[in-house]
């Protein structure tokens, strides 16, 4: 190897089913086959990647399991499908034990349960953007004592039977728009923007904020350039806003969606509770102000900020082989993002959707913490 | 010292600032490091915080200046201050003059909102260790641990401390910290952006006659002393000499290792583990819950003190070594990550050859010492650690 190689090297393995191909009555399978996958005492690749010290990564989705795995040694991946599938649940009582710790560690996490404050907001902020109940991914104590053995015995051998993997030193072949990420992001059926407040317990000494709004066809690449003039750092908008105008946030998050037919951005706040409210109202007009048009100065300095996070996302452990994944899936490239917002000199107008704004709250609030953000809620929608 | 895939370091002297440049062909980000010599223990006596704030306001930018909404990265440790980005190649110079003013100590004019606005973010952080006392552990046992003063410095802030603090008080630590000669910058990347870089190092001045040092430091504060909700917490501490590499010392408390020795009873793996670094020393840290399983953690913490040591560590360093190797390449992974470890290894002064292993129960908030091991000058062949290059 030269200089010109970039150190180490990663593969995906993808298992064509998600938790919305769970069966009726067995939520939760997907995750516990995963959970079984990715515990090391189970043997396969888990258990080389801890002996090793592989860098390693899952991600379900709604019809995809995908595991990523990065060594600095690439042979030691040459094989990569064949270490997954020798991962085994044992036989009798042992396997029936492991089960049992799988399904207690799965439980413990559904609902979000062992969310990180900022994935907590995220998940109340997708119930209150759409209105309707958080998809149960993980499945519920009931739905996970349902699943036997025998049912996850079968599942880890048809899936790994199926499995895709990408390499990021593969040549590209041509796009294959059926495989299973490609249906990672199908709209809900029946599930249209609805907008609302959700607020949601949280422990800690912070309480997170966040507020997000539709937008009406957005021109390509716009929403992610207006991220970056919001910010998630010093000097963007929300530093401005919440920190020196407002002297009320630590951190602060900015992010765009495009699914279910519905494009939004929206942005969070590390806060106190008792500023949980105030600090909505100036999320609510900070995104609101994007409207208004962006001075070309600040677009420059966005588009740069934009261009570097793409960069620095193709350098990390796992960007080539993401990216080869996107290009076998027909999915649009990190390479072609980051050559459209070089492109994209002048700013396009930002429309924003008349339908109300979706807004959560996740922390420890009492009564008149939880009417405030309701008044506040009432004020910006 | 380059990292895995490197084509070599480029060295600059920018009016005094030691800039390292490692080229990366394959990279396709840019991605910068600043190491300011002014850390939590620099905090003048019953102001802790003021070095967290001096980063907070320095690592603002004048909306209209150079380098405007470059957001970066900025962490206050014990002995050091770090900001970061990581950056389009096409274009470095804004974020190259932006961090060349920060070494300086210049930073945009800071009116009384937006000074407020960053106390108050400081105290959200601070209000974390209230919440959780546990971070406030790591700290409480390096100080005791360790000689060298202001271990506890992060530890000490307080919502009080921190609501003291003036601006005049960051004007005062800046002046004499935020001194480019003691400062180190490192950057990463690809070569196209070389040009760039040494024409804008070539815009800062040269180094005075007489050039500006890093002043002496204000009086420590008193120490941290109890923390509540700590009590019955146990742990293992291992002073050692910062900027000293040795897989034999980290293998000494690895959860596999000859102490902790967890590798067939998962049950005694610590329930955590954190690094305290100063100027000179380093405390590893590992700690139980009350009522986890450390039934003959004491013996085995005496017997391999007292014993071949760095034969029973370096037996298990061998085996590891193929996981050392994927960590040391993961934290080369990418020139972000370059010019991280590059600053965290960043030797700023003489480290202290001092190796010492002990052991601690908290009672009242206060660690207390049931053990303590020294482990004698080590031996050849680089046991006890080898220093660490820096870039």
């Amino acid at each position: 190897m030269t200089a010109a190689a970039r150190p180490g090297a990663a593969r995906i393995v993808d298992l064509p089913a998600g938790h919305r191909d769970d069966p009726p009555g067995r939520a939760g399978l997907a995750g516990l086959a995963a959970r079984v996958l990715t515990s090391p005492a189970n043997g396969g690749a888990a258990a080389r990647a801890a002996a090793l010290g592989w860098h390693t990564r899952h991600r379900l989705s709604a019809r995809c399991s995908s595991f990523a795995f990065w060594s600095s040694d690439p042979a030691d991946l040459d094989d990569i499908l064949g270490d997954l599938r020798s991962a085994r649940l044992p036989d009798g009582d042992a396997g029936l034990a492991v089960l049992d710790a799988l399904r207690a560690r799965q439980a413990a996490a559904s609902g979000g349960r062992l969310d990180t404050p900022l994935a907590r907001v995220g998940r109340v902020l997708e119930r209150a953007a759409w209105g309707t109940p958080e998809e149960d991914v993980l499945g519920s104590a009931a739905t996970l004592a349902a699943v036997t053995a025998a049912d996850l015995r079968h599942a880890l051998d048809d899936l790994t039977a199926r499995a895709w993997v990408h390499d990021e030193a593969a040549v590209p072949g041509p796009p294959a728009a059926a495989s299973p990420a490609a249906a990672a992001a199908e709209p809900v059926a029946g599930r249209g923007w609805s907008g609302g407040l959700a607020v949601a317990d949280h422990p800690g000494s912070d309480a997170r904020v966040a507020v997000r709004l539709a937008v009406a066809d957005p021109a390509p690449d716009l929403l992610d350039v207006l991220v970056e003039v919001l910010g998630n750092g010093p000097d963007g908008r929300l530093h401005r806003e919440l920190r020196h105008r407002h002297a009320l946030a630590y951190g602060f998050t900015a992010t765009c969606w495009a699914e279910d037919r519905t494009a939004s951005i929206g942005a969070t706040a590390t806060v106190a509770a008792e500023n949980a409210a105030a600090a909505v109202r100036v999320l609510a007009t900070t995104l609101r102000g994007l409207a208004g048009g962006v001075p070309r100065s600040e677009w420059d300095v966005a588009r740069w900020r934009s261009r570097a996070g793409l960069l620095a996302a193709l350098d990390g452990p796992f960007g080539l082989v993401d990216e080869a994944r996107r290009r076998a899936h027909g999915e649009r490239l990190v390479a072609e993002r980051c050559a459209a917002v070089s492109l994209l000199t002048d700013p396009p107008p930002l429309c924003l959707a008349p339908d109300p704004p979706a807004v959560a709250a996740v922390g420890v609030f009492d009564p008149r913490h939880r009417r405030q953000l309701a008044d506040a809620y009432q004020e910006i929608r | 010292m380059t990292g895995p895939r490197s084509a070599g370091i480029r060295a600059f002297n920018a009016g005094g600032l030691a800039v390292r440049y490692e080229v990366l062909p394959w990279a396709r980000s840019f991605a910068a490091c600043l190491v300011v010599d002014c850390g939590s223990r620099d905090d003048p006596a019953g102001l802790s915080g003021t070095a967290h704030l001096a980063e907070h306001l320095h690592g603002l930018a004048a909306p209209a200046g150079p380098g405007a909404g470059i957001p970066l990265l900025a962490v206050t440790d014990v002995d050091r201050t770090c900001f970061e980005a990581a950056g389009d190649p096409v274009r470095v110079a804004p974020l190259l003059r932006r961090l060349l003013a920060i070494a300086a100590g210049r930073r945009p004019p800071a009116d009384r909102r937006v000074f407020e606005g960053e106390r108050q973010a400081v105290l959200l952080e601070t209000r974390r260790m209230d919440h959780q006392p546990l971070l406030r552990l790591g700290p409480l046992l390096a100080a005791a641990a360790a000689a060298e003063p202001g271990l506890d410095a992060v530890g000490r802030t307080t919502t009080e401390s921190v609501r003291r603090i003036t601006p005049a008080d960051v004007d005062a630590l800046a002046v004499t910290r935020y001194v480019p000669a003691a400062a180190r910058l490192f950057l990463a990347g690809p070569p196209s952006p070389v040009p760039e870089v040494v024409a804008t190092l070539g815009t800062v001045a040269p180094l005075p006659a007489d050039p500006p040092t890093a002043g002496s430091r204000p009086a420590a504060g008193p120490p941290l002393s109890a923390v509540a909700g700590l009590d019955g917490i146990l742990a293992v501490t291992l002073v050692r000499p910062r900027g000293v590499d040795s897989a034999v010392l980290d293998a000494l408390l690895a959860d596999e290792g000859p102490i902790v020795d967890a590798a067939g009873e998962p049950r005694r793996r610590p329930g955590g583990r954190t690094t305290i670094a100063g100027r000179a020393q380093q405390v590893d840290v590992v700690c139980w819950a009350p009522g986890a399983a450390t039934a003959g953690l004491g013996d085995r913490l005496a017997e391999t003190a007292t014993g071949d040591w760095q034969a029973l560590a370096g037996d298990v360093a061998r085996r590891d070594g193929r996981r050392r190797r994927n960590q040391h390449h993961l934290r080369h992974a990418t020139p972000l990550r370059r010019v991280s470890e590059a600053a965290r290894r960043a030797v700023l002064g003489p480290p202290d050859d001092t190796r010492e292993l002990a052991w601690w129960r908290i009672a009242d908030g206060v660690p207390v010492r049931l053990a303590r091991y020294p482990l004698g000058p080590h031996l050849a062949g680089g046991a006890g650690g080898q220093p660490a290059a820096d870039w």
